[in-house]
């Protein structure tokens, strides 16, 4: 059988080509971003919330650099829909993920206080 | 009610697919359409690994104070024997890709060549992951340790499992090349397990940085 | 390490049931099983159920075993329903009623896990099977050894949650199983692996079937059948499915962290060791809400077509029910919280879930008007599906106003838990999704068997669930705001409570004659089955494609895939008139395949084996699962032609003649 299109012709690879250039790209900026975390975290470049934010951004930088590159998305009509499956998942993974930080940070915060702290919390509403 | 086990089912093939030529080109407008459906369902099959781990991450994130008197992140993890399982990891998704573009340009030897590369790359990354957690077992600081630690060992775990998982796809494989070449369902089958070994590679990026990167903020 | 306890784990003769009515189950249930497989042996009908049904991959014969065996399920979910009625309208004061407190607990577990997993999900995907092919067009799902995969696994799923009617115990947690009761410390039995394993299994299947259906509506319709002309049915399966894929995954993480708490002795939810038992609820709850969303819109999509074909007009506001739906799909991730207001995440976090959730009530309104809207000024036909419907309108708008008064997290705060709430829930399900799905079966019967449904035990059917209905939740939302709590095994006779319990027991009682005319509906339908066959193929003038084919519609489903020119595309082929020659080619389908079973069986056999920590079980189980399903991928014959001449003489036999003119 004809091996030559067939990734192209269902749609896994763009037809126009340079698979092996995204791959190399791909490989060589994710080495570099893995190393530039991996850098500013060990030396402590940043104060702490510029750093977790910083090796954050770089994670999803790299993780868009893997999506683009390694999986060939978002080329054509063919990856559309594949496109269009992970944008809603991702949605549905940042309501999941940050809904339940938000919801368990709160949990926490009111719920394990030690009786002292409760005292000082109940003071502060309105109406008690 | 009709009885599909009546037709002589070797018999009707037979004649067929021998007699008629037309429909050869109808035949592979079928197996195109069939690769890329069963290419969108690979896909939303991943994605719901997605949440598998979405769900193991944010419960990571709430575990991950809950260190019951043991030892949290920065106690136990060394950055740069992970940056090397990062690094080995990360080739084995390029030569993974390297596979791929050999099997386009029809070469076996080259993507048995890179089936085993990214194989053996593959089976390190589990090897140094495991003599990590044997290490830990060992000094006390297993999964039954705290919530940290059950979250640590469960989300790094099912990581480490799903790469397993893909090395023994990566032999069947290995298997079908050699015994059928790279015949449309092997092409389908190497695609896919491409996809499903550079998904993980992404998953990885985020161990890499939320597990053990944060741990060192 | 002895050898019995290597071989058997846990098991010892201990495990049986001890008490009167759990041996009496336990024995009925054997006792059935064992006359069914004698009845099929002696009858010589196992090789023609093997051939016909049990490997097949055609999506109608898998839909009928869908709908079989949860029919079953619901029978024994009936049963648990009866026996905590019966308790609670006698333990009152200085009787205890009928159960111990352990058994009762058991029971409302079971109930509940049953009728959510085994029940609702096996109708829903039993449904689905039989019409979103046929209706988007299609001959077949697009993976189709996967849709006998998953519903194997149901049926192992059900099995394993059967098997502990026997051997050991179920959970005393409620069918959630919140730790920390359902940890170790507090549940040291095998009750909830049980009800870990067994949902697990059925849940694997359940995500499977997802992916499965949201790629057959996305890549499968037919030429020409863009999205807005799918049918309202299908694009309430697209939102259910999509909901699947999305909320399955975390209902799958929270079961193994449970797990692992238990079996390892890990501290993800225990009291103690760094758990945190809040995070179980917050998960199961991110997944347990779109749950019920996933069980009902399907429901909704099934009274859209219903509505729209008796009363012979077309569906009003086509364009807002698609967008309801998808609205219905993305705010029921924003909903999760309002199951635990109470648990104490403050004002600004209640506020929040408490206002998303009293938004999407409004997308189910809108779907409530348009159905309204399209029957004005049509031609109402009140066969049974419609009577369905108009139960569903009534009770169904009463029980969402008091799903809307629960919204307010002030008002939770006092109803959390009440007999009020259970009420609620029992409102959306039975008059939402249950009912709906008896529309459906009853609307779409003739196109899988050939034949209608008696019309007048099915009637009689719906007369006594809706006054039953009445009569067993109506009590409930007083007992509720009256302080009853839910799960109550015995009550103070100076509450003066009893009296509501006897009518919601009485109302329970006619519930149970409405299942007993729906099986007598069955029965008497097949009988004079000649009397009522289906001849053209469209019993009720429908509007969708599924009712331009034959009935029974053959294994192929369309000797010609359809070409879709508008919605309601069959409506416009029979207004159009046209009767196309018809030009028969070879049709390939999937051939029959018994691994499906294996795979499940195996799977099914390491479930028990976690249950009860035989580990040569589940390593041969797990191994073995593997294995098969390589084995699968490895097959490159899975396919089978048939002939067009043979695809023409079907089409003959069952006298169909083409597209008719209205």
């Amino acid at each position: 059988m004809n091996t030559k299109n067939y990734f192209e012709e269902i749609g896994a690879w763009p037809r126009r080509g340079g698979i092996l250039r995204a791959y190399t790209i791909g490989f060589i900026l994710s080495i570099l971003l893995t190393l530039t975390a991996y850098g500013i975290v060990v030396n402590h470049i940043l104060p702490t919330s510029f750093l977790i934010a910083a090796i954050l951004a770089l994670a999803c930088v790299q993780a868009f650099v893997q999506i683009v590159y390694f999986l060939h998305l978002g080329h054509g009509k063919a990856s559309k829909e594949r496109l269009f499956a992970l944008g809603a998942f991702t949605f549905i993974v940042l309501i999941l993920v940050v809904g339940s930080i938000w919801v368990m940070s709160h949990l926490n915060e009111r719920m394990m206080m030690s009786p002292a702290d409760m005292e000082q919390y109940m003071q502060r509403q309105p109406g008690i | 009610m009709q009885k599909k086990s009546d037709y002589s089912f070797v018999a009707c093939i037979l004649d067929n697919y021998m007699n008629t030529q037309t429909h050869n080109s109808e035949h592979e407008q079928v197996e195109v359409h069939t690769g890329s459906t069963t290419l969108f369902g690979f896909w939303v099959y991943l994605m719901t690994d997605f949440v598998l781990f979405a769900s193991l991450f944010a419960t990571f994130a709430v575990l991950r104070g809950n260190t019951f008197g043991g030892p949290g992140g920065h106690d136990i993890f060394d950055l740069h024997f992970v940056l090397i399982e990062t690094i080995i990891l990360l080739t084995s998704s390029f030569v993974c890709g390297m596979t791929l573009l050999a099997a386009r340009r029809g070469s076996v030897p080259r993507v048995l060549m890179g089936l085993v590369t990214t194989g053996l790359l593959g089976a390190t990354f589990v090897f140094l992951e495991v003599s990590e957690f044997v290490k830990l077992v060992a000094s006390g600081n297993g999964f039954d340790r705290s919530g940290f630690l059950s979250s640590y060992f469960t989300l790094v775990g099912t990581h480490g499992l799903h790469v397993a998982l893909g090395l023994v796809w990566l032999i069947v494989l290995i298997g079908a090349v050699l015994s059928r070449g790279l015949s449309e369902s092997t092409m389908r089958k190497l695609l896919l397990w491409s996809i499903f070994w550079h998904f993980l590679d992404i998953i990885w990026i985020f161990i890499f940085t939320i597990v053990y990167l944060l741990a060192f903020t | 390490m002895n050898w019995t306890s290597f071989i058997f784990g846990k098991l010892s003769w201990s495990v049986f049931p001890t008490s009167p009515i759990a041996i009496g189950g336990a024995v009925f249930m054997v006792v059935v099983g064992l006359s069914l497989v004698t009845y099929i042996t002696k009858r010589g009908h196992w090789k023609y159920l093997w051939h016909e049904w049990f490997t097949s991959l055609d999506p109608k014969r898998i839909g009928v075993m869908y709908i079989l065996v949860a029919s079953v399920m619901l029978v024994r979910g009936s049963a648990d329903a009866l026996l905590m009625r019966a308790q609670q309208a006698t333990s009152v004061g200085a009787s205890q009623g009928i159960l111990s407190p352990e058994h009762f607990q058991q029971i409302f577990s079971a109930h509940g896990s049953i009728m959510i997993f085994f029940v609702a999900m096996g109708l829903m995907f039993g449904l689905i099977n039989l019409v979103v092919p046929l209706q988007i067009g299609a001959r077949d799902v697009a993976f189709p050894f996967l849709n006998s995969v998953s519903f194997w696994l149901f049926v192992a799923g059900a099995a394993l949650i059967n098997v502990s009617l026997i051997v050991g115990d179920f959970s005393t947690a409620g069918w959630l199983s919140y730790p920390p009761l359902s940890e170790l410390a507090y549940s040291p039995t095998s009750g909830v692996d049980y009800w870990i394993w067994s949902l697990q299994i059925g849940g694997l299947g359940s995500l499977l079937s997802g992916i499965n259906f949201l790629v057959t509506i996305v890549k499968m319709r037919a030429k020409g059948m863009s999205w807005m002309r799918m049918p309202m049915f299908t694009w309430t399966v697209l939102g259910a499915m999509s909901l699947v894929v999305f909320a399955f995954p975390i209902l799958t993480v929270t079961l193994t962290l449970l797990a692992l708490d238990r079996t390892l002795g890990m501290h993800f939810f225990t009291a103690g060791g760094g758990g945190n038992m809040m995070m179980y609820i917050n998960l199961i709850w991110a997944w347990g809400h779109p749950e019920v969303y996933i069980l009902v819109l399907p429901a909704f999509g099934i009274f859209s077509e219903v509505v729209s074909v008796f009363s012979a007009k077309k569906l009003a506001g086509y364009t807002s029910m698609v967008f309801s739906s998808i609205g219905i799909v993305f705010f029921s991730f924003v909903v999760w919280l309002h199951h635990f207001f109470t648990m104490g995440a403050g004002a600004d976090v209640n506020a929040f879930f408490g206002i998303m959730t009293a938004v999407i009530a409004v997308p189910t309104g809108v779907k409530m008007f348009n159905w309204l809207f399209t029957m004005y000024r049509g031609r109402i036909r009140f066969e049974s599906p419609m009577l369905w419907f108009v139960g569903f309108v009534i009770l169904f708008t009463l029980g969402g106003v008091a799903g809307v008064i629960l919204a307010e997290p002030a008002a939770d705060y006092q109803l959390h838990n009440s007999l009020f709430l259970v009420a609620h829930f029992h409102t959306m399900i039975l008059s939402g999704v249950l009912f709906g799905y008896f529309a459906g079966i009853t609307y779409w019967f003739p196109k899988i068997f050939g034949f209608t449904l008696n019309e007048k035990y099915g009637r009689r059917a719906f007369w006594c669930w809706f006054v039953g209905f009445i009569l067993a939740f109506g009590p409930l939302y007083i007992l509720g705001f009256m302080g009853a709590t839910r799960r109550l095994d015995h009550y103070d006779a100076s509450l003066g409570w009893q009296p509501l319990f006897i009518v919601a027991g009485i109302g329970a009682v006619i519930i149970m004659f409405g299942l007993i005319f729906q099986v007598i509906q069955i029965i008497v339908s097949i009988r004079e089955r000649h009397q009522h066959r289906d001849l053209t193929g469209d019993p009720w003038n429908g509007h969708t494609l599924e009712w331009s084919v034959p009935s029974p519609a053959p294994s192929y489903n369309f000797a010609v895939l359809p070409v879709v020119h508008s919605r309601d595309a069959f409506w416009a082929q029979k207004d159009a008139g046209m009767k196309s020659p018809i030009e028969y080619t070879d049709i390939e389908m999937p051939k029959n395949s018994a691994l499906g079973i294996f795979l499940a069986a195996l799977v099914g056999l390491a479930g028990f084996g976690i249950v009860w920590h035989i580990w040569w079980l589940v390593t041969v189980g797990i191994l073995g699962a593997f294995a098969v399903f390589i084995v699968r991928t490895m097959d490159d014959e899975t396919e089978m032609i048939i002939p067009a001449s043979v695809v023409h003489a079907e089409e003959e036999r069952l006298q169909f003649r083409g597209v008719h003119s209205r």
